[in-house]
């Protein structure tokens, strides 16, 4: 038997890459296919988890080889967007206005459910069974909502038209009115998957519907008030789209652009670059790379860092990473066992000299210094700890941090405060049944209401701690979520919501007390999530509040 | 439900619906399988680690083709292993960007040399496992399910979407091939091949 062990910081990295990318996902329209496989398979489908009945319908192939990526074919920019932005509904700007701040957004608690709610919206789409859909929240009350791009390749099963298509509707969240829609279609030039999403740009007011990877995709600069469209932000060529594209955040409009090499336009290698999306010909900066080169975080923040990687040549495993000052395009390279991430208003750097040994975790500027560091134990697991806000301009899924990173190791809790390395507290966790049971927290996050630090797993259970001393402030368990659910946090509500088509109904908990406050009956594919503050349930392209 | 007891079928079912924590806790619930079988076929750890990570991003993108099999996912995952070491190139190009985020491995002069004694420290052992990765997908997946990792016929039937009687005389088929990749006295069922087929990390 080999000795060989995971190397416990790539995988702690692997485990977080995971993570992001399913917080990254847009859903998928998935009405359409889900009535089909019922009709074929009925009972099966509960009995076998769904998977094997879906086998039935002969769509899906386990383990089919996968073709080769073809050839990007020629682009035929098409992007057809409707020619005016016309307000559909009666906006209430006076009383609520539309402006995008830093502020996050805090959920407001739904804490009895309305029988019939107040509004509803049908999102406009086609229906096809490979339309993503979702959304980003924009201000308090206000979100903006995405139906499209769709599913291509090997996952967009019986959705086989070549054009693409997309909508983007702001809904006031309060009044249910729709502020603007516009749709786009185009010819499809990527060979699978889809990316086309929208970047929010600070707190401009504006924002850019990209399309990585894509030459024919919509590239554009629009007004968030208004739909307008401001300008067509075309980074690279149709032979060599960018492949990212990073807002810089704060009161600047411009991105943080990767570009992959194009010796025909005169770019023989690899570029980051920042630019005014709507003068893209004229960058801030720009720097080259060799081959490849690509950040690792979705978003900047404060400090002005941004983690970024590159390949300069040779193998595909040679591979080199650093920070990128944003302001000036320095690069700092970084030794080869560490990694940078972002906190709320932080960047950190974790790394493992010895993959057995503790864990080195930095606070570093933006030339890569040091401003503090601590050492971690050996197998330490660590995150931010998250507000229960939203981030204005994020995805729905995505809450805003605390600047608090939480570390378990050794049955124990360490709270550090990533802004200048301060250890807060250690905890024990010899009361915290999860984390004696060997199991990481899947989540943590900052109550205000009880000013309490949570560790939560996934399947329910919870582990609280006074946010100023550690001690101990049990909060009851809410029921475990069932295979169907999962739980959605609110200021002071837990709310176990539908996640599949299987479950039947969803609830809301006191947090404080674990009392049930109410049940409501659920439907197929029905989702629950905070949208500009508003407790939301999304049934396929129809939306209405909960409360 | 037993608070205490893992449910996989119920965290896969989470993951599925985009509970990211629940794939998370799967990752850890099989990192190690997948890895131990990734290291068996590639015996270099960082890559194993690598083809661990690309196991999982594909579990995400094809969620809703992954099968579960008595409440587990691990035979999807162990037969997309295989199929991602075969493919090691164009599975990496997918993902390069995200395992360019993962931190660079630490080089280690001496692991390479520990993992070579664990699968190919004996004899033949490296003719076997040379003659493992020159079997067909199917075969591999086959041994893989039912000689490796030790699942019922039943199990890989339902994991590969074949009738039983099929998985039986793939079986079959894969023994006899492999038998004669590595010679008449290398029957893959027997335990000392089986132990050298079982190299990886568990």
């Amino acid at each position: 038997m080999s000795t060989a062990e995971f190397d416990p910081t790539r995988s702690a990295a692997i485990r977080q890459l995971l993570l992001d990318t399913v917080a990254e996902a847009p859903r998928k329209e998935r009405r359409t296919r889900f009535a089909i496989i019922g009709a074929l398979t009925g009972g099966a489908l509960a009995l076998a988890g769904g998977t094997a009945a879906l086998a039935l319908t002969g769509v899906l192939h386990f383990g089919a080889p996968e073709q080769p990526p073809a050839p990007l074919p020629t682009p035929t920019p098409t992007v057809t967007p409707t020619p005016t932005p016309t307000p559909t509904g009666t906006p209430t700007r006076d009383a609520h206005p539309l402006q995008v701040t830093s502020a996050p957004i805090r959920p407001h608690d739904v804490t009895s459910v309305a029988t019939s709610p107040s509004w509803s919206v049908d999102l406009p789409g086609t229906g096809e069974t490979c339309e993503q859909r979702t959304a980003y929240n924009i201000a308090e009350g206000y979100a903006l909502f995405q139906v499209g791009s769709k599913l291509i390749g090997d996952r967009a099963g019986d959705c086989t038209l070549p054009d693409d298509y997309i909508s983007l509707t702001m809904v006031d969240t309060d009044s249910g009115s729709t502020v603007w829609t516009r749709e786009w279609r185009w010819e499809s030039d990527v060979p699978s998957g889809t990316s086309t999403q929208v970047r929010v740009l600070g707190t401009t007011g504006r924002a850019m519907l990209v399309s990585p990877r894509s030459a024919s995709g919509p590239h554009e600069v629009f007004d968030l008030a208004t739909g307008a469209d401001i300008a067509t932000a075309e980074f690279g060529t149709t032979a060599a789209p960018a492949s990212e594209i990073v807002p810089v955040g704060g009161d600047s409009g411009d991105v943080i652009v990767a570009l992959p090499p194009d010796s025909a336009a005169g770019f023989p290698e690899a570029r980051l670059l920042r630019a005014d999306p709507t003068d893209a010909s004229h960058p801030v900066w720009s720097r080259t790379f060799g081959q490849e080169v690509w950040l690792g975080a979705t978003r900047s923040n404060s400090t002005g860092v941004l983690p970024v990687g590159w390949r300069a040549g040779g193998s595909t495993y040679s591979y080199s990473q650093g920070i990128v000052d944003v302001e000036t395009g320095d690069v700092v390279p970084q030794s080869a066992y560490e990694a940078v991430w972002l906190t709320e208003n932080a960047a950190l750097r974790s790394s493992t000299p010895d993959p057995k040994g503790t864990v080195q975790l930095s606070g570093v500027d933006r030339a890569g210094n040091a401003l503090w560091t601590d050492v971690l134990p050996a197998g330490s697991n660590f995150r931010e700890i998250s507000s229960l806000s939203a981030r204005p301009g994020g995805h729905i899924r995505t809450s805003a941090g605390t600047d608090l990173v939480a570390s378990t190791s050794g049955g124990s809790l360490l709270v550090i405060d990533a802004t200048d390395g301060r250890q807060r507290w250690v905890a024990a966790l010899d009361h915290c049944a999860p984390a004696t049971a060997g199991l990481t927290f899947s989540d943590a996050f900052f109550e205000p209401e009880r000013n309490a630090i949570v560790l939560a797993w996934w399947d329910g259970r919870t582990c609280a701690f006074d946010a100023d001393s550690g001690a101990r402030a049990p909060i009851p368990d809410i029921p475990s979520p069932d295979a169907g659910s999962s739980v959605l946090r609110g200021w002071s509500v837990d709310y176990v919501g539908p996640v599949r088509s299987a479950r039947a109904s969803g609830s809301a908990y006191d947090r404080a007390t674990g009392r049930e406050l109410w049940q409501t009956e659920t439907q197929e594919q029905e989702l629950w999530y905070f949208a500009g503050g508003v407790l939301i349930r999304e049934r396929g392209r129809h939306i209405e509040p909960l409360g | 439900m037993d608070r205490d007891e893992f449910d996989e079928a119920a965290a896969w079912s989470a993951a599925r619906g985009g509970d990211g924590p629940a794939f998370a806790s799967l990752f850890d619930l099989h990192r190690d399988r997948v890895f131990g079988h990734a290291l068996r076929l590639l015996r270099e750890p960082h890559d194993a680690e690598d083809v661990t990570a690309v196991v999982f991003l594909e579990a995400w993108r094809k969620r809703e083709a992954v099968r579960v099999v008595d409440g587990s996912i691990i035979g999807w995952l162990l037969v997309t292993t295989n199929y991602t070491v075969r493919n090691h190139t164009r599975s990496r190009r997918r993902y390069r960007a995200a395992l360019g985020r993962l931190p660079q491995p630490v080089p280690q002069d001496d692991h390479a040399p520990r993992v070579d004694a664990a699968i190919d420290g004996e004899g033949r052992t490296r003719v076997v496992r040379e003659a493992f990765a020159r079997l067909s997908q199917r075969d591999q997946d086959v041994i893989t399910l039912c000689v490796l990792e030790e699942l019922s016929t039943a199990q890989a039937a339902e994991a590969l979407g074949v009738p039983e009687g099929t998985v039986k005389s793939r079986l079959s088929r894969a023994k006899q091939r492999l038998a004669a990749l590595t010679g008449p006295a290398a029957a893959p069922d027997s335990d000392t091949d089986q132990a050298i087929l079982e190299g990886g990390a568990r």
